[in-house]
């Protein structure tokens, strides 16, 4: 199991999975899926695994009685995105809820900020080496805006230290001591659990742009289809395998999943959804002109690690943007002069 | 009392070894020669000759994490162990309240790790921990600080939560031998008027010197190849702030996928923790002497 992209790459150019292309065109098994969530599993022309578990995005959470309160507006552009946490800093909350302990939570904003500034060909280029560059503009500046932000205060004190694993990051949005929150729409699913009540108050907006960035505003950050599954080429029960997954993949495992709050990746999910939460995450997606995956998933796991490290430096201002960005792009030439 | 034919004795053994001799030491052999290769754990293995080990001798974050790895041995020798042997010395006496202090020291250990780490990372959590909280309701309001994201304090928070953890270990150590030494020497020891610190420093020390040596060691070599409690608090952050030896090796192995290069600081690992335990021991036993 994998969230497709780089690390599955690894097994299919190790010639360990199974290439399930036959067994999905079989009986059309393929239009169960949404083509998307396929693709991350596709190299060349051929099908290394089916995502079983959930379409994600990562959206800018907030609270919604918090900025009235502030009297703030939804932010569309990175200038009044300033302007909106400047006014909470003032309010007295924290704008951004983050824990940044786990790594993978920061670079969500780097993820972000490097598609609104270079558009989606900025990471695409740097990660397929076609004249891009880990260490080009858009990388550098994504980590000048998240020193900015920094420096504004925007984010809880102790960042670094805070686990998002315990929910730490949450606890501030409960307390009502943090406004905004980017994350998974997973987060959904948690606070339904955690704290209903704060529902009530609570919505998501798109990342703001920037008035120079290439990248197009309905762009998310997420995966297409997570928990993908692939089989074993050493598997003896192959076909047993793909008749499990089919298993997995139908009508009924599809409601469930959705109950649980989890868009499953399969065609016609949207008629089980009859929460507006839950239609809006969807309607994000659908209407998202590309989904970047998680570069932690798309990137092999070598550069990965050289990303995720420098992130927590960035937040703690112990390595500059430039340095950040230069340390990615070595790892990234070591990685692929090997090749 | 019969016999025991020595065959009967290698067929007990024989289980045991077997198992040692494949989880413990067929893989330090095998780490050895993978260290040689560019290899991800799968597929292909590429002969790459010394340029792990060469990586390695330059690697500025492998330096630190051995760096760490020393605060933390220090630490704990002349942390634990003090903190350890006097717990013991103040519980040796039997009475109720020891009997019920002894049950309580003795909790931290029977947790698991990463209960621990969790327990740990609750009470430092800088906006609703344990520690915050207290100390700004003790008047420092404006006091805030930040345990385990501030990279120059991560390590310290951490190592604190570790000697918590392993206090109750040697503390029972400590305590058994205590028990072990006869009355019959502190009786002799009165009618020549001995005060109670020279009962202390003549009697119980000396007789506890193997024990602190055993403890010494088993503390060294605990603290070098030291992993889950780091692992689960900081994961070795913020930006390898508290990384150790150990959990580098790990996320170069598994979370990179470079498993030659993780294989590598492994088995540097193991010839320092090695050296180090065998100088140690070599050391203190001249001076039995």
């Amino acid at each position: 199991m994998s969230w497709g992209g780089g690390p599955l790459k690894e097994y299919v150019d190790a010639d360990k999975v199974m290439d399930m292309t036959e067994a999905l065109k079989q009986d059309d098994w393929i239009e169960r899926f949404v083509p998307a969530g396929l693709e991350i599993a596709r190299f060349d022309e051929n099908y290394y695994a089916v995502p079983i578990t959930g379409m994600r995005a990562v959206l800018m959470f907030y609270r919604t009685d918090i900025f009235e309160k502030a009297g703030v507006e939804i932010p569309e552009t990175y200038e009044e995105f300033k302007d909106v946490i400047v006014q909470l800093k003032d309010a007295g909350y924290i704008p951004l809820s983050l824990a940044n302990k786990n790594r993978w939570t920061g670079s969500m904003y780097y993820m972000y900020l490097v598609d609104r500034l270079g558009g989606k060909e900025a990471f695409l280029n740097a990660a397929s080496r076609d004249g891009g560059s880990f260490a080009s503009e858009a990388f550098v500046r994504a980590g000048e805006v998240i020193q900015e932000l920094v420096d504004l205060g925007a984010f809880p004190p102790g960042v670094n230290g805070l686990d998002e694993d315990q929910g730490q990051s949450r606890q501030l949005l409960y307390a009502d001591r943090a406004a905004m929150y980017l994350m998974g729409d997973w987060a959904y699913g948690l606070i339904r659990n955690e704290n209903p009540a704060m529902l009530e108050n609570f919505s998501f907006f798109r990342f703001p742009v920037f008035e120079d960035g290439k990248g197009d505003p309905t762009n998310l950050v997420g995966s297409p289809g997570g928990n993908m599954y692939s089989v074993a080429k050493s598997s003896e029960h192959q076909e047993a395998a793909i008749e499990f997954l089919k298993y997995l993949s139908d009508e009924t495992a599809a409601k469930q999943l959705v109950e649980l709050g989890n868009l499953a990746p399969f065609r016609g999910v949207e008629e089980y959804l009859d929460d507006p939460f839950m239609v809006d995450i969807y309607n994000a997606l659908n209407n998202a002109n590309y989904v970047q995956l998680y570069y932690d998933q798309y990137l092999p796991p070598q550069i990965a690690q050289a990303h995720l490290d420098t992130i927590q430096g960035l937040f703690g201002k112990t390595i500059t943007p430039e340095e950040a960005a230069e340390k990615v792009e070595e790892e990234a030439q070591k990685y692929f002069d090997e090749k | 009392m019969q016999k025991v034919s020595k065959l009967t004795i290698f067929l007990f053994l024989l289980p045991a070894l077997l198992i040692f001799s494949l989880y413990m030491v067929a893989p330090i052999p095998l780490s050895a020669f993978y260290s040689f290769f560019r290899w991800k754990g799968f597929g292909e293995r590429v002969f790459v000759g010394l340029n792990n080990w060469v990586e390695l001798i330059g690697d500025g974050i492998f330096h630190k994490a051995l760096f760490n790895n020393f605060k933390l041995v220090f630490l704990s020798l002349f942390g634990q162990l003090p903190i350890a042997l006097a717990l013991a010395i103040l519980l040796a006496k039997k009475t109720k309240t020891t009997d019920i202090l002894k049950t309580i020291y003795f909790v931290p250990l029977l947790m698991s790790s990463v209960a621990v780490a969790t327990l740990w990372s609750n009470i430092y959590d800088p906006n609703f921990g344990l520690l915050n909280m207290f100390l700004q309701t003790i008047g420092f309001e404006n006091l805030f600080i930040d345990y385990l994201g501030n990279p120059k304090l991560a390590l310290y928070s951490v190592i604190v939560a570790i000697n918590w953890r392993f206090i109750p270990f040697y503390m029972i150590l400590f305590l058994a031998a205590i028990k072990n030494i006869p009355d019959e020497l502190y009786e002799a020891s009165r009618v020549d008027g001995a005060s109670k610190w020279e009962n202390f420093r003549y009697i119980t020390l000396p007789l506890l010197r193997p024990t602190i040596i055993n403890a010494s060691v088993l503390s060294l070599v605990g603290s070098l190849k030291f992993f889950d409690i780091v692992y689960v608090l900081t994961g070795g952050g913020p930006n390898n702030a508290s990384e150790l030896m150990a959990t580098y090796m790990y996320k170069n192995a598994f979370n990179s996928l470079r498993m030659g290069y993780g294989s590598a600081i492994a088995l540097a690992l193991f010839i320092i923790a090695f050296t180090f335990s065998i100088t140690f021991m070599k050391l203190t036993r001249k001076g039995d002497k």
